[in-house]
Order: structure tokens, then sequence, then C-alpha cells
């Protein structure tokens, strides 16, 4: 291991000398610690919890990322990595005085190598620039969260987040080889091989959607594909919701593995139509499913007309096939640009993220539609239907405190009923402060355990992003670090 | 029942336990943390030869074979939840009845379910980026301590908590025990495409195997026999560049290339790289010992096989020494293993590595010795 750090022989540091420090350290951008500055980070995507941060530091290079660690360890100041802050459970969300590492000034692109076909990256980097970088070769950077043209390549190795096009090609994960990690105590260590072997346990796996709390990307390595030969994008209309899921989940059970199949339903499909992303969506439609399949000619052909007829056998009202690329993104634009287009119906949005079995879409999501109802609440869902991941969104007013409990609790009735129908609760958007409590709808103590156990491997000291994932235990949620400023995030 | 071993790697087996229930598990294990008992887990025996030599005086055998078999397919759903003693023939001819596969390798004979996760060996029938791993969607884990426990979910996209599905495959169940696994299923392609062809040297091998790999295909495997070199490439689905296809058994010759097992006291020995890598690789092993002890050629999983006599092996490591590639003694005689760690150099996380051990199995109750770094 790499700059092994020697903390116990450092002296210790209080709050203005870390500042002191933390401005000292050669390739830091940036250090701010006025309040007008930090109130900015002080949450990511998820804005109903918010925290203060002691101070953002902004390095730009790994030396700077790992000094940065070891002076907020002698200060005994717990730390946290930031992307973008596109994050939506409150795993960018400093709690408790920490300082904000803000990496997205560590963007650059590495190494690209074509013929292994894999990246070296700064975390930073926001992902659709790596896609547009290896284009020319023929290659591209398969996980696509919708946010991808804001969120950065660390947030998503933090959340293992996916996208449409997960269904195929998987979360991040897979396509993550090697890690440069800073530990949380200063050590700079990789995890992974570029090659993809595993010599050991698979670190890299358990660091990725570790969401922060094992240490800080400062390097990787991932996996790019060929872009496919070709792309069929089709637009299928139904008269219920029902009938979409139950047409996704023949789709699944007959072999095909599509590139993508996300669902929206009613609501979406008139607010969408509604905005400027307006895509043509039929607006008498109940649900409209989008499939796409890529991969070779004659194979995108084939199952082209195997799912026409899986439609029509489920009753679809229209299948339209996109002609060309340009109708294919109109399609698309409607779908990305859905959460967008909720802002007209409420100044603010909850999107939730949950996952069920996906034979059990049609009932979850009508049970939960019904329990937004009763509670007065818009509802609205997109669904990364083939994964049975569903983003029911909820929209609503912070200003009315009544609404906000109202939301409060619809949201943890549809982890409950996610849970309950065999599912769990988090698809893509990860657990953070958001769902932290909820872990044990999920997972007994004894299942916890282990994953306590991975923690206190890699950070014992509790100073990496700490209060967020992973449940204290029961037991001694008084005594325990890791309970430390819970009750200081607003909601 | 399989027979009553004498010793593993050359420690002395001092007894053989045989659960058939998870509760009798938890007793042993729990015992066995009390008495210092050295426990290897072994199931179907299929790679009980790999890893170190148990760091022990004596072991007992922890066959887990009585632990069931149950095999449930949910072909709707896309996944399969399946006793980790349940052999992989039979996972794989169950699924196959319904059109379905898995991503566990099916090389081995006798090998079952959990040892496959725990072993997670390289797919001759595969890419790099298609791993058993990332197909492992939740697992059921006794402890070392004696305690069930479960992680992941019985869906196929899931982020709820730290991944621990991935840290236990390929753990070597010195983590904990895999009791049961669900894992996705994948097609059953209808058709297997096997093209075999064959060049005058390695380097027109190569020149040939690069541009094949462009047609993503499902296990591509090089050999030389005679002054030849052989070429191998399986597709599941048909190849659009056209070219001869022969009978799918053709395939069967690398299978069974990889499943003779090494002559006069030579180890088996995996080096592994990138694609690119497996050129030089090639040429060093057949520097070192010559392309006759060359088991097969992988690029796509960018590894070497090759069986190396025990008296090179030093030089092996020694060429591999800066970590660009990683080399792994498969199988080798008692003697061997005492000299080299089987893993090869240890990653730089070690230090890691073992703390993870301290804190999931402290007593050391589990293969104590036979993981990476002799963990
Ligand atoms: C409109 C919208 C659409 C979205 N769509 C999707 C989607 O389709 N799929 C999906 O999965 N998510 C989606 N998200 C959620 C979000 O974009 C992802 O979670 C994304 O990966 C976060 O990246 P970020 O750079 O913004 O990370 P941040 O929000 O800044 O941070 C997220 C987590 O990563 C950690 N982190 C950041 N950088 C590092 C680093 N270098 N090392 C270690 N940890 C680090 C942080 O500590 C935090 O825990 C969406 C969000 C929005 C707002």
């Amino acid at each position: 291991m790499k700059n092994r750090s020697n903390n116990s022989a450092s002296t210790s540091l209080d709050r203005p000398g870390l500042l002191r420090v933390l401005r000292g350290i050669a390739g830091i951008g940036e250090v701010l610690d006025r309040p007008a500055d930090l109130f900015a980070y002080e949450s990511d995507g998820l804005t109903l919890m918010r925290g203060k941060p002691l101070a953002v530091v902004v390095p730009l290079d790994r030396n700077a990322v790992a000094e940065t660690v070891r002076a907020c360890n002698r200060a005994s100041v717990p730390f946290l990595a930031r992307g973008a802050g596109t994050g939506l459970s409150g795993g960018a969300t400093p709690i408790d005085g920490g300082v904000l590492i803000e990496c997205s000034q560590m963007n650059r692109i590495l190494e690209i190598d074509p013929v292994n076909r894999t990246a070296t990256v700064q975390p930073g980097l926001i992902n659709a620039k790596l896609s547009e970088a290896v284009h020319e070769l023929g290659l591209l950077y398969a996980p696509d969260p919708s946010s991808q043209t804001a969120c950065t390549i660390g947030g998503n190795i933090a959340e293992n987040s996916g996208g449409p096009h997960t269904l195929k090609y998987g979360t991040t994960s897979p396509h993550v080889l090697a890690l440069e990690v800073v530990l949380p105590d200063g050590e700079v260590v990789s995890l992974g091989r570029r090659d993809g072997h595993q010599v050991g346990y698979d670190l890299r796996g358990v660091f990725v959607g570790s969401e922060g709390t094992l240490g800080i990307v400062t390097a990787a390595t991932v996996r790019l594909v060929a872009i496919p030969k070709q792309v069929c994008t089709m637009l299928v209309a139904f008269d219920s919701l029902r009938a979409a899921c139950e047409a996704v989940s023949m789709v699944i059970a007959r072999g095909i593995v599509p590139a993508a199949l996300e669902l929206m339903d009613e609501r979406t499909i008139k607010v969408v139509e509604d905005s400027v992303y307006a895509a043509g969506y039929p607006r008498d439609a109940r649900a409209v499913l989008l499939v796409e399949l890529d991969g070779d000619e004659a194979e995108v052909q084939a199952d082209r007309v195997r799912i026409e007829s899986i439609m029509h056998e489920r009753a679809a009202i229209e299948v339209r096939v996109a002609k060309d690329a340009a109708e294919a993104a109109a399609f698309w634009r409607g779908r990305k640009g859905a959460f967008g287009a909720m802002g007209r119906l409420a100044p603010d949005l909850y999107v939730h993220d949950a996952v069920v079995p996906r034979t059990r879409l049609p009932e979850v999501v009508e049970e939960i539609t019904r329990i937004a109802e009763e509670e007065g609440l818009l509802l609205a869902n997109i669904l990364h239907a083939g994964d049975g991941n569903l983003h029911p969104n909820i929209c609503f007013d912070r200003r009315d405190p009544d609404e906000m409990e109202r939301v409060r609790r619809v949201g943890d009735r549809i982890l409950e009923i996610c849970v309950n129908a065999g599912g769990v609760l988090s698809g893509e958007h990860g657990i953070g402060l958001e769902k932290r409590d909820h872990m044990h709808l999920m997972f007994s103590e004894e299942d916890l355990d282990p994953m306590r156990w991975v923690h206190d491997s890699f950070d014992p000291d509790d100073r990496c992003n700490p209060g967020k994932q992973i449940p204290t235990p029961r037991a001694c949620t008084e005594s325990n670090p890791r309970h430390r400023g819970y009750d200081k995030v607003e909601f | 029942m399989l027979d009553a071993l004498e010793d593993v790697d050359g420690i002395p087996v001092a007894a053989t336990h045989r659960p058939e229930s998870l509760e009798r598990l938890a007793t042993l294990l729990i015992d066995a943390g009390k008495s210092g008992e050295a426990l290897v887990p072994a199931c179907g025996r299929s790679k009980l030869h790999w890893g170190n030599a148990p760091r022990a005086k004596q072991v007992s055998l922890l066959d887990l074979a009585g632990l069931g078999s149950k095999i449930d397919l949910d072909v709707e759903e896309g996944i399969v939840t399946v006793g980790a003693s349940t052999p992989v023939e039979a996972l794989q001819t169950a699924a196959r009845e319904v059109g379905k596969t898995t991503w566990l390798d099916g090389l081995y004979p006798h090998a079952t379910v959990g040892g496959t996760i725990a072993t997670h060996p390289l797919r001759l029938e595969a890419q790099m980026g298609k791993l058993l791993r990332d197909d492992v969607l939740g697992l059921e884990v006794m402890t070392a301590g004696g305690t069930r426990t479960r992680c992941g979910g019985r869906v196929v996209k899931n982020v709820s908590g730290f991944d621990l599905t991935r840290l236990y495959c390929g753990a070597w169940g010195t983590l904990g025990l895999v009791t049961e696994a669900t894992l996705r299923l994948r097609p059953l392609p209808d058709e297997v495409f096997v093209r075999q062809e064959e060049f005058p040297d390695w380097k027109a091998a190569f020149d040939t195997a690069f541009g094949v790999l462009n047609a993503d295909p499902d296990g591509l495997a090089l050999w030389s026999e005679s002054g030849a070199v052989s070429m191998c490439s399986r597709y599941e689905t048909q190849p659009t560049d056209g070219g001869d296809r022969v009978d799918a058994h053709a395939w069967d010759i690398a299978r069974k290339r990889m499943l003779q097992p090494p002559e006069n006291g030579a180890a088996r020995v995996r080096i592994a790289g990138r694609m690119t890598d497996v050129i030089e690789i090639r040429a060093a092993v057949a520097k070192l010992v010559g392309d006759q002890r060359i088991v097969l050629v992988l690029p796509a999983l960018g590894a070497v096989y090759a069986d190396i006599p025990a008296e090179t092996l030093g030089d092996l490591f020694a060429r591999a020494d800066d970590g660009s590639w990683s080399v792994f003694i498969e199988a080798a005689e008692p003697g061997v293993k005492a000299r080299f760690d089987v893993f090869g150099h240890g990653p730089e996380s070690l230090r890691l590595m073992r703390a993870l051990k301290t804190r999931f199995d402290p007593q050391g109750v589990l293969s104590p010795g036979r993981f990476v770094g002799r963990i």
C-alpha cells in the first residue's frame, strides 16, 4: 500500500488549526468555510434532508484528497466525498460538521485502452463525457443514469447506479474493474485489477455501492462496450398499467433480453405531453412502455417480431417502431425529461426508488397509487419495469407542514409495501440517510452485522461519511458514534 | 456419500462432520470456535485440492452434501433459488428443461452451487464481462459463529446496503458458508455455433483471434498440437461474419484439455492479465517450459493455463513480480504448496483482507490458511 498514514505520530488539531492545514495542502483548489459558500452543499438532490459542513475542500489530485483525510483524522473530524450532488438518498449530505471533499475538479480521463476496452478516469468525470470521449472508437460506457449529463463516475460507483439500460448491461458494479481509493485513515490503495481478475476478496465489489462510507475513490478503471450495431426503439401504449406490466413479464419469461423496458403511467404521460419534453405519447393511454432492443441486425429484427407479437397478445392499443434515430430520441426525450416535467405539478418532488419482483409490479403500483390518493397526494409512476424497479414520484409543497407529514407517511408505506412484496429498499438511489432507518424492514440485526464488520474493517474510527447506509445496532443507539448527528438532520 | 478423506493437501483429516440441518451446522461451528478445531468445508470435492494447505496440525472436513438441494425455479421472474449443496449439473438440467441456464461453471464434474460460488472459477464459456458474481442476486450464509444471515435479495436489481454477495463470491468459504443462493436465469441459447481453425504459428493465430474477439464469442480457446496452433471459438448466437461452422462438440476438445490432470508432478497454473497480455504471457510460458505444456490460451478471458514443473514455478512468479499478471496455482502437490502461496503475490489490499477475516471469523475456524496471503 502506498502513503500509509501516520496519524498517531502527528499532533492533533483543533478546528481553526484544521482549516489552516487544509489551506496549506498543495493540490487543493479551494477551501470554503463562509456560511454563504457552504449553503449549496447542505444537501444533495434529496433537499428534504439537510446538514451543515464545517468546510468544503476542492482537491485537484489524489494526494490532496489523502492529505485532507489525514488532516481530518488529526482533528477527529468526519469527512465525506461529493460528486455532482445529484444523489437522491442524502448520501452526500454532511452531518455533524464534517469536511466535504468536492471531487468535481478531478475530472480527467487518464487513459483509454480501446483494444482491451477499458478507460481509467478520475472520479469527478461526468458520466456522459466518457461515452462522448470514446464514441469515435465505437465504444460506450454502459451505465446510463437519467442524470448522466450531470452526475459523476465517483458518485455512480458509490451508489452502484443504474439506468434504463441496466436491464441488459447491469448496474455500475460489473463495469468497474479497479479502483484507486483513499482509505479512511489516509492510506492509498488499489482494489480490484484493471484486467478484471479477482485475487483475494472482491473488495472492489463491496466498495461499489458503499455510498462513500469506506473511502474516497480517486481513480477508476472501467469497462467499455462496443456500440451496438443496431438499435430498435419501440413505443407501446396500453389501456391499463396491469396489461403493460404483464407484457413486461412475458418478454422476460420468453427469454428476450431487451436493452431497456421503461414504463410510464397515465399521470406521467400527461405531464410529459404538457411539457417541453412532449414526445408524442398517446394522451389517452393509461401506460406507455418503451422497449429498446440492441445487438446484431438479425438478432434485433428477430426479437422485434417476437416483442410485437407479445404486445398484441397483451392487448396493446398501439405499437410504434421508431423509423430512425431521431424518432427514437423523441421517444426517449419524454422518458428522460419526465422528472423535470413533474415540476409542473407541484413545487417539490420526492423521487422514491424501490424494487419488487417484476410479476408483483401491477398490484404494488396499484396499492401505492391508492394510498397516495387516500392521503390526497399527487403521485406519478416511472418504472424500470424490466428490473422490477419502480419510481413512485410524489409531487408536493414543502411549505405545507400537513402535506409534508403525509409525504413522509406515504414514503414509509411505499417501502413497507415493496419489502412485503418480496422486494428491496432501493434499486439504484441507495440508502443514504433517507432509508437508513428502514434497513430493518429488510434485514435482521444478524444480517446487518456482516455489513458492520466490513465497515469496521475499513473505517474503525467511523470518520468516513458517518451515519449513512447502515443503521446503528439497536442496542447501542445511544453510545455508538455512528448515531452522531442523526437527530440534527432535518426532514 | 463420498469416501472419508485422509488428508487435505497433506494435513491429516481428524474427523468428518456431515451436518444434515442448518441447526446442526451452527452447533458444529460454535463448537469449533470453542475448541479451536479447523474446519475445511467441502461438498462435491471438485476443487478441494484448490487453495493453500490449511494452517493447522489437523483439520476436520465439513461435508455439506447433506444440507439439501432444493431447486426453486421462477421463470417469470427469471431467477432460481437453490440449495448450496445442489450439484451444478442438476441445476443446469432443471434450468434447461424450462429453456434457461445460469452462469455457473459446468466444467468440473460433481461441482456444487455453493462450492462454485465460493471458488468463483473462470468460466471457459464466457468473456471477462460475464462473471458469475454479477449474477448472484442473494445468498444465505452461515457465519463462522453459527448465525444464519441473508444478503442481497430475490430481485434482479438491488442497492440496499453493502454488496455482500460479491464479497462472499470467491471468498472460498473463509468468511462464511453459503447455504443457499438466488441466481439470475439466462436464456438457453437455441443453438451453439463452434468454429475451428488451424494456424502454422502463434502469431497467425493471435492475429485472427483478436479479430474474432470483435464478434463477441462466448468462448475462445487456442492450443498448440504437433507444431500447429488450433483455435476454437464458440458462439451462443449465430456469428454475423459467416465462416465455416463445425459440430458443436469440437468445443469439447478445449474442455477435455482443461480436465486432463497435469502429469509428472507438475502444477496446473493460471496466469492472467488483460486480453492483450495473453500474447506475452504465452511467449513467457513457452520460453520457460515449452508450448506443449500450455493447456489453453484464452484471449477473451486474458488467461493462459499451463502445467508447470515445480522447479520452474519460482521463475514464473519472478516473471510476474511486477503485479501486471496474476498467477494462481490451481492444483499442485503438497510439497509445492509448502513452498508457494498458490495465489501468488498478495494484492496490496491484503491488510484489509486480513482485517475482514478477523472480523468475520475471529476464531479462525473456516479453512484457516487456505486463502490468499495464507489468510
Ligand atoms: C433527475 C435525476 C435523475 C436520476 N436518475 C438516476 C438513474 O436513472 N439511476 C440512478 O442510479 N440514479 C439516478 N439519480 C441519482 C443520482 O444521479 C445518482 O445516485 C448518481 O450516481 C450520483 O452521482 P453524483 O456525482 O451526483 O454523486 P453525489 O450525489 O455527489 O454523491 C453520491 C454518493 O457518492 C459519494 N461519492 C461521491 N464521490 C465519491 C468519491 N469520489 N468516492 C467515494 N464516494 C463518493 C457521496 O459521498 C455520496 O454518498 C438521478 C438523480 C436525479 C436528480
